[in-house]
């Protein structure tokens, strides 16, 4: 594929390199469905596995399922770019049909991370080249980084976050984008608005923040830190009380950073909620790894700043 | 499209299909533009049939029907000053993603909700 025509989709410890016209449709914990404009083009599902696993195991099941549904899933024996793609898992490769629907696929084993993936192409009769579009998405498939971080890359969001924190909500509505993270008693929220400019037009960045982003009880002002365009904010200097519930961990504490891109008309947020004070090099870490995918940017370009 | 279901649950329509129809604005429906550019829309409600039945039944005359009103934001007043009964909704979604920098889909699922609420209300039909 050529790098400016392909973006980079990454979720929950998966990614890989798809056409630049294919969109997630359906987004899980550990579950996409990948759309192009002809209809769904590709469905990912995975989880970590404990013990021995096998593949074709796997596939007997799968195809015994299958059958109870109507439908033929046979092995397949995938084409030799796709086993070149796939030479670092453990694979089965399958094929189905049903009525006017049909698609191939693998089931994978990654050894090092011990993640299973089930992976198919959606190929109806009459659409041709999910095959060939599905060696280059298999060649760049990804189940695990070195590092240990988890990288998320969906729609035109990308962050890189510290590692431990776990994926508990998201929510991806028109002009409205929410991730929420948890690791032990910290929370992590990345949020993105569009469109900026209507969402900006009559209140400034610190009003909309306090209204329409739903922080209100924090006070929010210019950041010292980030770049100008950004606006930090803390909870409201509140009595004795409060401060004393806050200071035991009877109170979460937030801390939040909202920003504006102009030539990208949107705007950016992050909120660390804990128990006690934040460390504020935590909000430096995910505002570092935090931003907006570059249009057409080459694969692997994944650190925003 | 996905795993084949025990039942056949089919669309009644493909997105594809959607997306090739032509929103066009009901003939009844007037537009009044206020000072900050929003539209408000002025659309007649007719009295629930059986509301009408009940009326008749007590001897009186049937209401007229009452002017319904909706009000529309900037981002729904873009996307009505686009409804012009020749383009369809993908070139709609087309325009309104470009003019607002918006993802295709989001752009997608931010016109079709609009449409489909202004369709229940009966100011659109699809064509």
């Amino acid at each position: 594929m050529n790098p400016a025509n392909v973006k980079e989709i990454a979720w929950n410890g998966i990614r890989f390199v798809a056409p630049a016209a294919w969109e997630p449709g359906r987004i899980g914990l550990r579950h996409l469905v990948i759309e192009s404009e002809a209809g769904p083009a590709m469905e990912i599902k995975w989880g970590p596995v404990k013990g021995r696993f096998s593949p074709r195991a796997h596939l007997r099941r799968l195809s015994r399922l299958m059958r109870a549904r109507g439908a033929a899933l046979r092995e397949w024996a995938p084409p030799k770019d796709w086993l070149q793609a796939l030479a670092r898992f453990e694979s089965a490769g399958f094929a189905w049909e049903a009525g006017g629907e049909a698609a191939v696929g693998a089931i994978l084993h990654c050894p090092a991370c011990r993640t299973a993936s089930l992976i198919q192409f959606f190929q109806p009769p009459g659409r041709s080249g999910a095959v060939r579009q599905a060696a280059a998405v298999l060649a760049s498939l990804q189940d695990h980084r070195g590092d240990g971080r988890v990288a998320w890359a969906i729609y035109d969001i990308l962050a890189l976050l510290p590692s431990g924190f776990v994926l508990v909500r998201h929510l991806f509505e028109a002009g409205r984008f929410f991730l929420e993270f948890r690791a032990r008693r910290r929370t992590i929220g990345l949020f993105r608005w569009a469109p900026a400019a209507t969402l900006l037009r009559d209140r400034d960045l610190s009003c909309f923040a306090e209204t329409v982003a739903g922080l209100n009880g924090m006070e929010f002002q210019a950041s010292a830190v980030a770049d100008p365009s950004a606006v930090e904010g803390r909870e409201r200097a509140a009595g004795s009380g409060r401060r004393l519930a806050s200071y035991l961990g009877l109170r979460p504490v937030r801390t939040a950073r909202i920003w504006h891109v102009p030539d990208r008309n949107r705007i950016l947020g992050i909120v660390v909620t804990g128990r006690f004070a934040i460390d504020p090099a935590l909000m430096e870490t995910v505002w570092g790894g935090y931003g907006l995918a570059q249009e057409n940017r080459p694969p692997g370009a994944h650190h925003p700043r | 499209m996905g795993w084949p279901r025990k039942t056949g649950h089919r669309a009644l329509i493909t997105r594809d299909d959607a997306l090739g129809c032509t929103p066009v604005k009901n003939r009844h429906v007037r537009e009044s533009h206020q000072e900050s550019g929003e539209i408000v829309v002025h659309y007649p409600v007719a009295v629930h049939p059986w509301v009408a039945r009940l009326v008749r039944f007590l001897g009186k005359e049937a209401a007229a029907p009452r002017d319904g009103k909706l009000q529309l934001d900037a981002l729904g007043t873009a996307v009505w000053d686009m409804i012009d009964g020749e383009r369809s909704l993908r070139r709609i979604v087309a325009a309104f993603a470009a003019s607002h920098q918006l993802e295709p889909r989001e752009a997608e699922i931010a016109v079709t909700q609009f449409v489909r609420e202004l369709g229940r209300r009966g100011l659109v039909g699809l064509h």
